[in-house]
């Protein structure tokens, strides 16, 4: 796995703070990784180990979704256009798309957890202030949600598909004190 | 945007870690090995 930094250039295209991963690489946006890193190396280890434990989803899990979404899909549309014509084929397809978009937000919701829960534990095992990263996140937080509430037509991808910063914290929380018994 | 797309418009715009980032990177990738699922 590799880390790359973002030159500062074009970032407005992208969220406004983003960290990015695919498959072996964690994306990492300039500016802010700098700006963390300046004010605590914690918390910019609990934002790495958040994405360190992205990369670490359950791959297999998600390719058997992938596969039974697949030939759900498939035969309900088959059946409904041959049984109903285009209108029902229509109807099945976008009922289908709004299961799976419930499905996968709430799935992704879950994910955000498990990555919290994990890179706690890396933050922790690897030596770094750990209270000091969950202080930070909670700032880190309670800033996005204020700057949401003021700019309405705003939102980060943060606050879209992630858990509350309230929850997460919770769990952040949760999860140390697991790790210091 | 694609997944694909973001990432290769991504690719784009990358410079150089620097050594200090990738130092804490490397550090908590050494606490769980490829593959490792020890934690969930």
């Amino acid at each position: 796995m590799k880390t790359y930094e973002l030159s500062s250039g074009e970032k407005q295209s992208f969220d406004p703070f983003l960290f990015y991963r695919s498959e072996q690489t964690v994306f990492i946006e300039a500016d802010f990784a700098s700006f963390i890193f300046k004010k605590t190396k914690s918390g910019l280890a609990f934002v790495l180990a958040h994405e360190i434990a992205h990369s670490k989803d359950l791959t297999i899990l998600r390719i058997i979704l992938g596969c039974v979404y697949f030939f759900v899909t498939w035969f309900l549309t088959l059946w409904s256009l041959r049984s109903y014509g285009w209108f029902g084929w229509l109807v099945t397809f976008c009922a289908l798309t709004f299961v799976l978009n419930l499905v996968s937000s709430k799935l992704a919701r879950q994910t955000e957890f498990k990555a919290d829960k994990l890179a706690i534990k890396l933050v922790y095992t690897a030596g770094f202030d750990t209270k000091e990263a969950i202080l930070w996140m909670e700032i880190f937080f309670s800033l996005c949600e204020k700057l949401v509430a003021e700019e309405k037509k705003f939102t980060f991808k943060l606050t879209e598909d992630h858990p509350k910063g309230i929850d997460r914290i919770a769990m952040m929380r949760q999860t140390f004190i697991e790790c210091n018994s | 945007m694609t997944e694909k797309q973001k990432i290769k418009l991504l690719k784009k715009y990358l410079v150089p870690t620097p050594p200090e980032i990738q130092e804490i990177f490397d550090q908590l990738l050494a606490q769980m090995p490829a593959g490792s699922k020890k934690f969930y």
